[in-house]
């Protein structure tokens, strides 16, 4: 009954270095058929991915498409044959229009010119057909991250896929913006395409598609029929063990505040209201949550709060020290309280690639950012290599960084295992103030368990954490208290006991509730 | 190991494109290609006087590869140095002229050649890190005002008299770098210094800095990531303006093997453009010390060999020295050169050469 594969893989391996991420990878995808690749972190079905797509090249193994053997060795030869990938970090160029960044590359000329008129007539033919309304003149940086998106796949679409992959695309989407993105992968499909969907959320899996083959350590695990399977099968095929829900929530007896921020406001360069007088205190061992959809003020109070940018006014302290307007130098190694055997501040940012770590540096060097203060790392200020090497080894065995070898460039771990790192670094000290934001984005379901497991410890450690996350679900397990932001202003203030989804999600939108 | 492999490559390249470039001409590239290392490495002088050019190539070279690794661009070490310079050469004048104590002077002197170099450096480090400003434009802009400003000073107010070129005073004997022939079986004459070993040093000396210590730590942080750095507590303003200050500072080194090496004082025009052959060099040498260093010989050999190209041959003259190094920094920086199929065939045989060599 089944027909032939559109894309066939064989025996694909991939080798970076030491690191095993493809192991004789088989796998075929079905023509018109909405194919999910789930595992862990690492598990290596980005890896195989890109190298379908081009971006890497197969240490082994061979692809088929459509029954014929063909070499694939950049992501132009992908798209010849019919392949497009919309990226888990969009590939767009914000100040240009929606017009421009879907041509960029293909633009259609006429004596030399760009055939402006073909272009938007083939563009909207394409938009018609899977009903997804956009404007075309608008500059990407004005669109939300969902239209981004949208965007993103009309750019694959214009280059004529008939396979799109798209790397994690829910994971910087409001629930209500996945559910615009599944329609319009229902109708491409309906349309005759194929689709890949990477992703770690078993939910999605479920609900939109066809097959899922499951991923775990470098290897296919197996493929099934989506309606044959069911979470706990999935999530035990993926980790290999049971997945614990159960969080240590133990109550802090006599907790003092740490972070006390008042009337906390921040204009931009445009004069633009960002942030609007914010008020809120978080006391030892308690998570707040801040939650909101993307872009309404979250980026800018993290780097505040972290000392990377001024406010325009307010107050922001630590255990009474101000420190609004300090450094992030100062903030990292002030000492706020008489409490030795905790560091001052850990920050884990919102994008680890772009602040959190190097990516062309070893994962030692890494471990040493951000504690370039402390003495047991420096001879007179030689670095001491051999307490770098053992902090690292020790920190990536705490931390379950696979591969665990210290001197493997950041770049080659997977996004999870980064994260880990960065969390690692970040909070080990137990920090009286811990800044996380976004810690599970792009990360996968074993992960997830693990850092929330973490985050957890060192609440217990009577650490004030500030968790900054658009994942709501992550919000409502892991928080004492919620506040909700919405453009720049504090529009509720929740108990995590008593919250729910609903209400929060109208808070988010700006309705009242 | 990879990157030397490269830059050989590049060179021989860059030799033969010359070759093609010589025969066009009509002279014998074999002719040339004998001129070129006869003049540069046949004889001890030919060998000194290589020497001699390598060395203030080996500090501009350092100079711009500190910035780099802090991801800034120094095009100004051709006026930083030229302060080095002159600060050495008219401060050098006050120092007594009998000393018991002459190395005590010296590395005072070599003090006033960084601190005024680094002081050069440090302007357009400020307007970097506090006004955003780009090095780049800043840097040549400071070109301009130091070496017409000094040519002014030293035309109007420190002028030598008793000659005719635009000069300061000598400097005394004490301050003076001793020259290698004083050691090595090299012609009295022969212009080379101790101050090229002073250049090795600190060439070793930046290498332990950038990749040994919590400072050349931070600076290749800031230099691979501004916002990483940044948000890792590091402070980038600091960083970015005492690179500068460094790196001037290490331009205005030139001063040792020149002012205090060779002409004994400041002289309009000295520089045969070293500031602008150090980026040049540490193109070539890929901002690793070691590779500055080697490459500082090559640039010095080809300086030295130009002079000599011109007086043997008829129709070639030393400009076709520019149009080698030229070509050598073109293949060098063309990475994806190295990268076609061809290329890479080259490299993988010879790298199984090498291998098979080390097990027999």
């Amino acid at each position: 009954m089944n027909p032939d594969p559109i894309v066939r893989l064989q025996s694909i391996s991939k080798r970076f270095g030491k690191v095993l991420a493809n192991d004789r990878i088989d796998l075929e995808i079905l023509p018109r058929e909405i194919h999910g690749l789930i595992g862990e972190n690492g598990a290596g079905k980005s890896t195989v991915m890109k190298i379908l797509y081009g971006f890497y090249q197969a240490s082994s193994g061979e692809i088929f498409i459509n029954g014929t053997k063909q070499e694939i060795c950049s992501p132009e030869d992908a798209i010849s044959f019919g392949i497009g990938m919309v990226h888990q970090h969009f590939m767009l160029i914000p100040p240009m229009t929606v017009f421009e960044n879907i041509i960029l590359g293909q633009e259609p000329t006429k004596a030399g010119l760009i055939d402006q008129k073909k272009a938007k007539s083939k563009i909207s033919s394409i938009l018609e057909k899977y009903q997804i309304e956009i404007d075309l003149e608008a500059t990407i940086e004005t669109l939300s991250v969902g239209l981004q998106q949208q965007v993103e796949i009309i750019k694959v679409l214009y280059r004529d896929a008939q396979i799109l992959i798209l790397d994690e695309p829910t994971a910087v989407l409001t629930p209500q913006e996945a559910q615009k993105l599944f329609e319009v992968l229902r109708q491409l499909k309906e349309s005759g395409k194929t689709i890949i969907l990477i992703t770690h959320k078993m939910k999605e899996i479920l609900e939109v598609t066809d097959r899922v083959t499951v991923f775990r350590k470098g290897k296919k695990i197996q493929s099934l029929e989506t309606s044959q399977s069911n979470e706990d099968l999935l999530a035990n095929l993926m980790v290999g063990r049971k997945i614990s829900k159960h969080f240590d929530r133990s109550v802090i007896p006599d907790p003092k505040t740490v972070l006390d921020v008042e009337n906390l406001s921040y204009r931009n360069e445009q004069g633009l209201e960002i942030l609007d007088r914010l008020s809120f205190r978080v006391k030892e061992g308690e998570i707040l949550g801040i939650a909101g959809v993307l872009g309404n003020g979250q980026t800018e109070l993290e780097h505040i709060l972290s000392g990377l940018m001024t406010p325009t006014s307010g107050s922001i302290r630590i255990y009474h020290q101000p420190i609004e307007g300090k450094t992030n130098c100062y903030i990292r190694s002030h000492n706020y309280s008489s409490k030795l055997d905790q560091s001052p501040f850990g920050h884990v940012p919102e994008d680890r690639h772009r602040m959190g770590m190097i990516l062309e540096w070893s994962a030692k060097d890494n471990f040493l950012l951000g504690h370039l203060h402390e003495k047991k790392f420096f001879r007179n200020t030689l670095i001491n290599q051999k307490n770098l090497r053992c902090h690292a080894k020790h920190l990536m065995d705490k931390y379950n960084v696979s591969p665990k070898q210290e001197n493997v460039l950041a770049k080659h771990f997977s996004g999870g295992n980064q994260q880990k790192m960065v969390l690692a670094r970040e909070l080990d000290g137990h920090p009286n103030f811990a800044l996380i934001s976004q810690p599970t984005r792009g990360v996968d379901i074993g992960a997830i368990e693990f850092i929330h497991q973490e985050i957890l410890k060192i609440r217990k450690s009577r650490s004030a954490i500030v968790l900054i996350s658009a994942d709501l679900d992550e919000i409502l397990t892991l928080s004492d208290r919620i506040l909700v932001l919405s453009k720049g202003k504090i529009v509720g203030e929740v108990d995590a006991k008593k919250a729910d989804r609903l209400q929060l999600g109208m808070m988010m939108t700006g309705q009242a509730a | 190991m990879k990157s030397l492999i490269r830059s050989i490559i590049a060179l021989f390249l860059a030799l033969a494109c010359t070759g093609v470039l010589v025969s066009c001409i009509g002279e014998s590239p074999w002719q040339v290609y004998k001129i070129l290392f006869t003049s540069a490495f046949g004889s001890l002088s030919a060998f000194n006087y290589t020497l001699y050019y390598a060395t203030p190539l080996i500090f501009t070279g350092l100079a711009v590869a500190l910035a780099f690794h802090v991801g800034l661009f120094n095009i100004g070490c051709e006026g930083q140095l030229y302060m080095g310079a002159f600060a050495t050469a008219v401060i050098g004048t006050y120092i007594p002229a009998q000393s018991s104590f002459p190395l005590l002077w010296i590395a005072l002197m070599i003090l006033v050649a960084f601190l005024a170099g680094a002081l050069w450096g440090i302007i357009p480090g400020l307007l970097k890190a506090y006004r955003g400003s780009h090095e780049v434009i800043n840097t040549i802009m400071m070109n301009f005002i130091s070496i017409s400003l000094l040519t002014y000073f030293a035309l109007y107010h420190f002028k030598d008299h008793s000659i005719q070129a635009i000069a300061t005073p000598l400097i005394p004997e004490t301050i003076r770098i001793a020259k290698l022939s004083s050691w090595f079986p090299f012609e009295h004459t022969s212009p080379a210094n101790f101050a090229f070993f002073i250049a090795l040093g600190t060439a070793y000396l930046l290498y332990i800095f950038l990749w040994k210590t919590r400072y050349g730590f931070e600076y290749r942080a800031v230099g691979k990531s501004l916002q990483v750095a940044h948000s890792t507590g590091i402070n980038v303003k600091k960083v970015l303006i005492f690179s500068m200050a460094l790196s001037g500072g290490l331009a205005g080194l030139v001063a040792l093997s020149e002012v205090l090496g060779h002409l004994y004082r400041f002289k309009e025009g000295f520089s045969h453009g070293y500031g602008f052959l150090g980026i040049a060099v540490a193109l070539l040498g890929r901002n690793h010390p070691l590779g500055i260093v080697l490459a500082s010989i090559l640039f010095g050999a080809l300086h030295n060999s130009g002079i000599a190209l011109e007086f043997d041959t008829a129709h070639i003259s030393r400009d076709l020295v520019g149009v080698i190094q030229g070509l050598i920094i073109l293949v060098t920086t063309s990475d994806g050169l190295f990268e076609l199929p061809w290329m890479k065939k080259i490299l993988k045989n010879m790298k199984l050469s090498i291998l098979q060599k080390g097990k027999a």
